[in-house]
């Protein structure tokens, strides 16, 4: 509250004051003096006159007579004059009498008098030239313009001292009083300045009348922020909540993959392991902890910055074997070109995917041998039909019907079939490229379908591996071995047709016709077997 | 070399002595031989003017006449004088004829009278009206 000297509104008002004032008193008392000088100058000069006039006529007998000692008497008496300073008498051929120093460039304070003959009025006999003292009339013009100096200021002295003395406590005290009551004033407290009595109809009762209203308002103003800061805290406590306890992982992250913040069940979702790499001092991004999908997260990532839709996507990782399903939903909060934030929400769907996965292998395959079953396999291979249909690939059907496979249940038992069909299962999968389809077909018939590029299909070798294959003795539970043997006909797609159904029946008619020729040549048939 | 149609009796004439070298004055040469300035005639010659009675008739209407002042303001003129010893006031006689008498006797005396007066005794210089 301690305003400096200088920038007290009091010290400012005086100061102007004093200037003003100061500037009054230079320039009336300038005008003083040019006044007083051209007065004292005018009346100086008239009384010069009167005195010339006075002495005319002696100084006209002088000249006329050039009479020396008159003229003399003449100088004199005018020079006694203080206003004088010099003083000469001329005949209109010499200089007669003088007296002081005349100057005469000092053209505007010399007098010029003509003196005429005391006879005969027409005729010039002379001059008297008077030099005024003109510094006695500026001294005296100054002396007044000072004396008019002195009084102005002691007038304003006077006057300054006088406005101070109102300022002070007509305005000053009140103003002071107010900025210090209003200084104590803390906003939303209630409190009020008093509006001084003798004021009330002023501007400083408009001033505390104001003053007062703006008080009002800005209580109002923070009672209202208050509420609405209550609101809002209350709003963010709950949201804060649902963000901590929800089960949901919920993390926002930079477009680079690195965290910014994340709730409890993120953490909790993602493994201590894997949130030690993200918050480590080596910080590393989401991207590079989430192991074979970080490509599938950075593209979904990428695409969620140019979409407004979330993108989701479920990611595969695994820890030791386990695999976990992650679901993500990645969504653009901030649309920022330079720093874009997104927030990403997980959940563990590793239950419900490998729920559905088992649900999928049990529905597609065979209980017995694990291979896909008829339905399934069928699809399986339509499906390499069609997206096949514009590449250069062959595919080859082989129908595969075991021989001697009945008597082996009659004499073994059915649980030995179930052996020799297990056997069989697991060596065509063990020699079968992952593209490759087996498919029990049947009761004892199995269908492989093989892929092959660019021509290369060699079918008899195909044909006479897989028989080599199925004649390998089987051991059965009881370390008997028993053998089979098969018949096995092909069709090759495209080369025997396009259709699925119309390549199956040629393979099945084809190892019907092995079959059957083996019948009838039994040694061929042992042969080929 | 007289204008005669100008002469009244209250003509006044300023005189000289017959010989006298001057054959006239003008009426300003009159008043400054008169008034003190000058005390020589126009050729250099010593000039003595003389007056007539301070009360007479003739010696108001002169100087009425010549400077058109009254007798009294003359003498105060003179008196204003009087110390400087610059000028002095013509010599003093008693009236017209006493003029015309020392006239005969000095030729750098002048005069002045009547017209009335004038005699042969004397040379006219100018005319005083």
């Amino acid at each position: 509250m301690l305003i400096k000297f200088f920038d007290r509104i009091a010290t400012r008002l005086i100061i102007n004051l004093i200037l003003v004032a100061a500037l009054i008193a230079t320039m009336s008392s300038y005008i003083f003096f040019e006044r007083t000088y051209k007065a004292e100058l005018k009346q100086n000069l008239a009384s010069i006159e009167q005195l010339i006039q006075a002495v005319a006529h002696t100084a006209a007998i002088a000249t006329y007579l050039e009479d020396i000692v008159l003229a003399k008497e003449v100088v004199q008496g005018i020079a006694s004059n203080n206003l004088v300073k010099a003083v000469e008498l001329r005949t209109n051929h010499k200089l007669i009498a003088n007296s002081g120093e005349m100057n005469q460039l000092d053209e505007q304070n010399l007098i010029h008098f003509q003196l005429k003959s005391p006879f005969i009025k027409t005729e010039k006999v002379g001059e008297l030239i008077v030099n005024i003292n003109d510094e006695l009339i500026q001294s005296y013009a100054e002396n007044v313009a000072l004396e008019h100096v002195v009084l102005i200021t002691i007038h304003s002295l006077v006057l300054i001292l006088v406005i101070m003395f109102l300022l002070k406590y007509q305005l000053v005290d009140v103003i002071k009083m107010l900025a210090g009551k209003l200084h104590t004033i803390t906003p939303g407290s209630g409190q009020r300045i008093a509006l001084p009595t003798e004021h009330i109809h002023d501007e400083i009762g408009l001033l505390v009348a104001d003053i007062n209203q703006l008080l009002t308002s800005v209580e109002i103003t923070l009672s209202s922020e208050r509420a609405l800061r209550n609101e809002v805290e209350e709003l963010e406590r709950r949201f804060r909540g649902i963000f901590e306890q929800t089960s949901g992982g919920i993390a926002l992250i930079n477009h680079q993959g690195y965290l910014k913040v994340h709730n409890p069940s993120f953490e909790k979702i993602v493994g201590p392991d894997r949130m030690k790499r993200l918050g480590a001092d080596q910080k590393e991004s989401l991207f590079s902890v989430v192991g074979t999908d970080a490509l599938t997260l950075q593209k979904a990532v990428t695409q969620a910055l140019v979409e407004t839709n979330p993108i989701s996507v479920d990611l595969k990782i695994s820890d030791n074997d386990v695999i976990n399903w992650l679901h993500c939903t990645i969504t653009k909060m901030i649309d920022d070109a330079e720093s874009p934030i997104l927030e990403i929400v997980i959940q563990d769907v590793s239950d419900r995917r490998n729920r559905e996965h088992s649900f999928k292998i049990q529905a597609e395959s065979d209980p017995l041998t694990g291979l896909y079953n008829r339905r399934s396999g069928r699809e399986k291979i339509q499906q390499q039909l069609d997206a096949s249909e514009q590449l250069d690939i062959e595919y080859a059907l082989l129908m595969i019907d075991l021989d001697n496979f009945k008597p082996i249940n009659d004499q073994y038992g059915l649980k030995a079939g179930d052996v020799v069909l297990t056997t069989l299962a697991k060596r065509f999968m063990k020699h079968v490229r992952s593209d490759d389809i087996v498919i029990r077909w049947g009761g004892d018939e199995i269908l492989i379908c093989i892929k092959q590029k660019n021509h290369g299909l060699d079918i008899t070798s195909i044909t006479q591996k897989l028989t080599d294959i199925i004649r390998q003795p089987i051991t059965l539970d009881d370390d008997q071995t028993v053998t089979v043997g098969a018949s096995i006909g092909h069709a090759i797609f495209p080369l025997n047709g396009f259709e699925l159904d119309l390549l199956i029946q040629r393979a099945d008619e084809a190892m019907y016709q092995v079959k059957s020729h083996a019948k009838a040549n039994p040694t061929a048939n042992d042969l080929q077997a | 070399m007289f204008c005669f149609g100008h002469l009244s009796l209250a003509d006044i004439v300023v005189v000289a002595n017959k010989e006298n070298q001057i054959e006239m004055l003008t009426k300003k040469q009159i008043i400054d031989i008169y008034m003190g300035r000058k005390s020589t005639f126009p050729n250099g010659e010593v000039v003595l003017p003389i007056d007539q009675a301070t009360d007479s008739t003739t010696r108001k209407l002169f100087y009425q006449n010549l400077v058109d002042k009254t007798v009294s303001e003359i003498n105060a003129y003179w008196a204003r004088l009087l110390f400087s010893g610059r000028a002095t006031p013509p010599r003093v006689v008693e009236n017209g004829s006493s003029v015309i008498n020392i006239i005969k006797k000095n030729k750098s005396v002048i005069g002045y009278i009547l017209l009335e007066d004038l005699t042969d005794d004397v040379r006219v210089l100018n005319y005083v009206d």
